[in-house]
């Protein structure tokens, strides 16, 4: 769907929902409740159906723009599961997803001035004023080591946005890792945002102007490989870059987990001999749902020795959000609820570890886990850095 | 029956105040976001803005609101998943939902006697996974899995067994208007299970039974289940005349060779190629564009599916029954091959519906704005309506216009029903829609003996009974006497 949309756009389309409740549901037969809103709060308002009705209630004018709506259509975490199992809205011109309605209506939230307080309004602020909310001067500060550092090389790590704590310990262990395979790559990071963040949120307006800015940097790049660590901006990237830009060509883009099952199969990474060690792993939204990746994470991990992988109930197309991205203040316990649903999973599988993909993954269930624990989830990155042997030649 | 008024402001605040101090503050909602939502549904019927959304999790919790209701003269509407394309759903203006979907636990399956006592909210996914589990299985209807059981059986089914076991209700707990909680079958003695539905005393349960919500609020029933047994199959038989279908489904299943058919339109089933397809959009096939009346060259006018279970052997010897049965009647089998090759997403549909106890979702319903014609009447009644309504309805110029129709208690009465998928912003086809099904109801009263499946609001159907309406609202002033249930939906 184009970021010039309108709600109107989509009335045809959300005119048809039947209430037929499955966006809430894993698929058969799981059945499980998927949708994290409505797992949090089972009433109808609060499924992707019940967010389809209030903007159905406002086209046909019967309810007005309010703040907690605002606050509502925020705490979505965006996750993406109803948009596999709902196939009645998609279907009609412009063949819109739950969640990129769900966006839409954030947008038009935005436009009217209902933003929530906090941490969005913060993001408005200083994407107003800088058109990016994040700082660009942090991105010099990554440093490729010289022995794989290579501007020429075909690969190219794309490191937007790797300055969070959370993430910067994702992109060392990455470096850290290209050294031990011995590939040579490049970096590219200007310290800003690739775009997600602003899409998610519905700061449309602003988006464009960024994507734009971000794009002339990269098509330099058309014939190198992208390869990516946050499935948000790997997302992004290849899946609305193409809506928003009317000259993309396209890029080609990999994925950290494939890299690494190419780096085991080609004899350039070896596994250590560790302690054995149980682990499962979460699959986050932006990398299965999103992307469709989700046995290159698994593959990888049986790799590594002593390792032995625990499937959660709910896991793939399946898998319950971590609630990380839900920013609104509807439920202001809701991203933390969120998680502790999905580790109530993990407890249950009696694993070691937990494993995931995503830094925003990782930093909130590191967040809502006891001091003592924390150190039980890990990204997948850090876990094969940590199992993997240095290079000898 | 007492008059309703509609809450003033600081009326609403008191009751809110009053509601939630009586089953907690999470279960009642007044925020207009919420409100909004619950106030109209896909079908036609205008929007109407509830006061408070309620939602309940025990028995308890539905005595206590509905003590508050009968207090302050609120209309009450009810819901279990709140999947009604009809209106049935939607509020008194200014009244209270009674949502019970957090009602939804599965509180016995009962595999000696072959029955489960499920709360309201359960849907029929959960249902039928945890069924399968401990080899059992329900009537599936062709509804979505996020439908509820007790929202369909309560309205008559017509699922995936109706041919041989018309209702699956056994016993029911309901709370009555005024606060009261009862059972109608068997558990009203003490020691008792719900497996039987009435005796010696009156059935009951028949009250609350297409009662749409006016008489009481069923918050736990207990439900048929069948063994699901060594062998399950699906058989298909293609006619090229809906009477030669209807009457290979009667002979089938009176020399009990099936547990179930149903007789499928060739628009109906041909749009199930556009959910199987892996394109997420695909095309709708030209060929849905045509008379319904004439399928293009080798399409099966109507495909039978014949559901049997049983030994393995016994399969083996009613498959050949049903080829004899479709020669006789001027049809054919359809073998599996033929079906992978021309009809593979009614293949995939049929499989999970009879032998998945899952229903697929179509996406046709993307395509238009959902609206259907239901009757029952004689088998031989509905061999003389089926042409005349799928003509009428193809006058429309909506395409396709499919029907897919049952036999019901071993062909006594054959249940049928029509799908149309009008443009959702044409108002005017809409509304020309919406005429021409109640005329054609009005029509097959009249001309066929046929009596509509389900209650629409405002429609005049019950009144139009005569002494059966008086009987049923004295019963509706007895037990509702300040008109408290659903008052708004026009039954009474």
């Amino acid at each position: 769907m184009k970021i010039t949309a309108t709600l109107e756009d989509v009335h045809r389309a959300v005119s048809l929902c039947l209430r037929c409740n499955m966006c809430s549901y894993a698929k058969w037969p799981d059945n499980s409740l998927l949708c994290p809103l409505y797992a949090y709060d089972q009433c109808y308002t609060y499924s992707p159906g019940g967010l389809v009705y209030l903007v159905r209630a406002l086209l046909e004018g019967w309810i007005d723009y309010n703040p907690s709506m605002a606050e509502l259509a925020f705490t979505c975490a965006g996750c993406g599961a109803c948009d596999e199992l709902c196939k009645i809205i998609p279907f009609p011109d412009p063949h819109a997803h739950l969640s990129e309605i769900v966006r839409l209506l954030r947008h038009q939230l935005v436009k009217q001035g209902l933003i929530p307080d906090g941490k969005i309004r913060g993001i408005y602020k200083k994407v107003q004023e800088k058109g990016d909310y994040l700082d660009g001067t942090q991105g010099v500060n990554l440093e490729i080591p010289q022995k794989i550092k290579d501007d020429s090389a075909n690969m190219v790590l794309f490191a937007e946005c790797f300055h969070t704590n959370t993430q910067r310990e994702i992109y060392e262990s990455a470096l850290r890792l290209l050294e031990k395979i011995g590939k040579p790559i490049s970096l590219f990071s200007d310290g800003g945002c690739c775009g997600s963040t602003l899409y998610d949120l519905g700061f449309w307006e602003q988006l464009g102007k960024l994507v734009e800015a971000k794009w002339e940097k990269m098509k330099d790049l058309e014939d190198k490989e992208f390869l990516f660590i946050n499935p948000h901006c790997q997302e992004f990237v290849v899946r609305r870059y193409p809506e928003i830009l009317p000259d993309y060509k396209g890029v080609k883009s990999r994925h950290f987990s494939e890299f690494l099952i190419d780096a085991f199969k080609e004899g350039n990474l070896k596994s250590r001999k560790l302690d054995k060690v149980k682990v499962t792993y979460h699959d986050p939204c932006y990398l299965g749902r999103g992307l469709g990746i989700y046995d290159a994470p698994r593959e990888v991990l049986a790799f590594l020795d002593g390792v032995e992988v625990i499937e959660m109930k709910g896991n793939k197309a399946n898998s319950l959000c971590c609630g990380a991205r839900a920013k609104g203040n509807y439920f202001s316990d809701f991203s933390e609820k969120t998680a502790q649903r999905r580790l109530d999973a993990f407890w249950a599988t009696e694993a070691d570890l937990l494993i995931t993909a995503c830094p925003y993954c990782k930093e909130i269930f590191q967040k809502v886990l006891p001091t003592e624990d924390k150190g039980r989830v890990k990204d997948l990155i850090e876990f094969v850095d940590e199992r993997t042997m240095e290079r000898t030649s | 029956m007492g008059s309703i008024a509609k809450l003033n402001e600081k009326e609403k605040v008191l009751v809110c105040q009053e509601l939630r101090e009586a089953i907690g503050s999470n279960k009642v909602k007044d925020d207009e976001n919420v409100l909004a939502t619950y106030g109209f549904d896909s079908s036609r019927v205008l929007f109407q803005k509830p006061s408070f959304v309620v939602l309940p999790e025990n028995t308890e919790d539905v005595k206590q609101v509905l003590k508050i209701a009968n207090r302050h003269i609120i209309p009450v509407t009810v819901m279990s998943g709140g999947v009604n394309i009809v209106g049935l759903c939607i509020p008194a203006d200014g009244g209270i939902v009674l949502d019970l979907r957090r009602m939804d636990k599965i509180i016995e399956i009962n595999t000696d006697s072959g029955y489960a006592v499920i709360e309201p909210g359960v849907i029929f996914d959960k249902f039928t996974a945890a069924l399968a589990e401990k080899g059992f299985r329900c009537q599936v209807p062709t509804s979505p899995g996020g439908s509820t059981p007790l929202g369909n059986y309560l309205m008559r089914p017509s699922g995936s067994l109706t041919t041989r076991h018309l209702d699956p209700i056994l016993d029911l707990e309901v709370v009555s208007p005024n606060g009261i909680v009862m059972s109608t079958g068997s558990s009203h003695f003490p020691s008792a299970g719900g497996s039987m539905r009435y005796g010696p005393f009156p059935d009951l349960a028949g009250l609350f039974c297409c009662s749409y919500g006016t008489l009481g609020v069923v918050t736990k029933a207990t439900v048929r289940i069948y063994p699901i047994n060594e062998s399950n199959r699906v058989v298909l038989a293609a006619f090229d005349s809906y009477e030669s279908s209807s009457k290979y489904t009667k002979d089938i299943i009176n020399h009990n060779i099936c547990e179930h058919c149903l007789i499928w339109s060739w628009q109906l089933y041909r749009t199930y190629e556009i959910t199987y397809s892996t394109d997420w959009v695909p095309e709708v096939p030209l060929e849905l564009m045509g008379n319904p009346l004439k399928p293009p060259k080798g399409i099966p006018y109507n495909v039978v599916t014949t559901l049997m279970s049983g030994y393995e052997e016994a399969m083996i010897v009613n498959e050949k029954l049903c080829e004899k049965v479709a020669r006789k009647y001027g049809g054919r089998i359809i073998s599996r091959k033929e079906a992978e090759d021309i009809m593979p997403g009614a293949l995939y549909q049929w499989e999970q519906h009879y032998l998945g106890y899952h229903q697929v979702m179509s996406k046709t319903f993307g395509t238009g704005r959902y609206m259907a014609y239901l009757v029952m009447a004689e088998p031989q009644a509905i061999c003389h309506l089926e042409p005349w309504a799928v003509k009428k309805l193809a006058s429309l110029g909506v395409a396709p216009v499919g029907y897919y129709s049952m036999p019901f208690d071993f062909g006594r009465s054959m249940f049928f029903r029509m799908f149309i998928y009008p443009d959702p912003q044409n108002e005017e086809l809409l509304s020309k829609t919406a005429a021409t099904l109640e005329e054609m109801h009005q029509e097959a009263m009249r001309r066929y003996g046929a009596i509509p499946f389900r209650y629409r609001p405002g429609l005049p159907w019950l009144k139009q009974t005569g002494e059966y309406y008086h009987f049923l609202k004295k019963v509706k002033q007895e037990v509702d006497p300040n008109n408290v249930l659903n008052p708004h939906l026009g039954l009474f």
